[in-house]
């Protein structure tokens, strides 16, 4: 059981390392694109780079899973806390795996916007805005994810919880962020827009911690609390 | 208070450092509205003319007398006057609803006037804030419907009354929110 979780953990970091790799230097995509550039200028973002948009959109498809793997894991952890947070456990896993779907498009949308040179500008400018917006608005998915994760880990009544209790608050804080870039849909610039810094810099940023945070969590109740010490 | 002996954190540690984030996010919010606000002031000044500062001051007092009788009903928790809690935790949610209420009004007055969030900067922020700001009164009042039917477990006594506060504290929060929110937004002009 042990080996399972620690392999699905470090998986889960492998492909946010993946992400991190497609993203950055070859989609150049952190920030995403302003959402107000005109048609040439967004034809020349993705034909210029053409292939670092494909082999880095690659990446972070391949990245992805490791998030659903992420999540096996923590639900399981979840399970077995005292009360038993199953309904909760269950809400965390399908919610996340929600949040991760968008990736597959995402990527897709983007690949397919830099997959023709010879395209017109209109089309790509329409292919990557649905890519952007498909990123962007299931965002909210992450919200019912961490309220779950938050409750279970308050719940948790036993003399050694699974969970440290402010691994709850903090995960209602996540939660709490998150919810402002779905409205990358109403606005083009600003802070909501999908470059802006409600929208793109605080939720993604948030994202990234609430990862690391939660990874060490798991890590440190494999390694030392009494359901998990000992059996392997 | 009258027991400085075992001073304690109301609620617990973890709810304060929710109540900080939150109050973190507001505050960056607050500053970019106030940055872009700085590039165009005529722009924003302008935009902020027709918004009801009447409705905005009705909702302040809501909010404020909401926030007297959630204090009350924690204060009358702590002495176990459970019945007197209860009471004045419902006049606290009530206020909730009220606020929403005026909230809608006020919404439907910009929509009759074809302000919408694209009429502008200002409206953007308009909405998106005090959007943002409902989202956190209907999830307060909600919480305070919880705490109110918290069944006081005699094995874990502390429960209900940490939860309790954990709900005024959070209610307090909202209500600091809209404290700032509403000079920011509605006496800009």
């Amino acid at each position: 059981m042990n080996t399972i979780h620690r392999i699905c953990i470090w998986l889960g970091l492998f492909g946010l390392v993946l992400m991190g790799a497609g993203m950055m230097p070859l989609m150049h995509s952190v920030p995403p694109p302003d959402p107000l550039l005109g048609p040439d200028a967004v034809k020349a973002f993705y034909i210029d780079n053409s292939l670092g948009i494909r082999i880095g959109a690659l990446l972070v498809l391949a990245g992805s899973p490791g998030f659903i793997l992420f999540y096996v894991p923590l639900s399981s952890m979840m399970a077995r806390m005292e009360p038993r947070s199953w309904e909760l456990a269950a809400i965390q896993l399908i919610c996340g795996t929600f949040a991760v779907i968008p990736f597959m498009f995402f990527t897709l949308l983007l690949i397919a916007a830099a997959y023709r040179p010879d395209q017109a500008a209109l089309t790509i400018q329409a292919l990557a805005d649905v890519g952007w917006l498909g990123l962007f608005v299931p965002t909210i998915f992450a919200v019912p994810q961490m309220f779950a994760i938050g409750a279970a880990v308050l719940r948790d009544r036993s003399d050694v919880p699974i969970f440290p209790r402010w691994i709850g608050y903090f995960n209602f804080c996540d939660a709490i962020l998150f919810q402002t870039s779905m409205f990358v849909a109403v606005f083009k610039s600003g802070p909501f827009a999908w470059n802006g810094i409600l929208a793109f810099w605080i939720p993604f940023t948030m994202f990234f911690w609430w990862f690391i945070i939660m990874m060490w969590a798991m890590l440190r109740a494999l390694k030392k609390h009494p359901v998990y010490a000992g059996s392997n | 208070m009258s027991e400085p002996e075992n001073r304690r954190i109301p609620a617990e540690a973890g709810v304060w450092v929710f109540v900080i984030s939150d109050m973190m996010v507001f505050a960056i919010m607050f500053a970019s509205f106030v940055y872009h606000r700085s590039q165009a002031p005529e722009l924003y000044a302008m935009g902020s003319r027709p918004l009801s500062v009447g409705l905005g001051l009705l909702n302040t007092i809501v909010l404020l007398t909401g926030s007297l009788f959630v204090a009350r009903g924690v204060e009358a928790f702590r002495i176990a006057h459970f019945d007197r809690s209860r009471r004045l935790i419902l006049l606290g949610i009530a206020c909730g609803a009220l606020f929403v209420g005026v909230k809608c009004v006020e919404w439907n007055d910009a929509f009759v006037a074809g302000l919408t969030p694209l009429a502008g900067d200002f409206h953007m922020f308009y909405f998106m804030l005090t959007g943002i700001h409902l989202v956190h009164v209907i999830l307060a009042s909600i919480l305070l419907i919880i705490v109110r039917n918290w069944k006081v477990d005699p094995a874990r006594p502390a429960a209900a009354l940490i939860a309790t506060e954990a709900g005024g504290i959070v209610w307090h929060l909202v209500d600091l929110i809209w404290i700032v929110l509403f000079p920011l937004l509605y006496l800009t002009s």
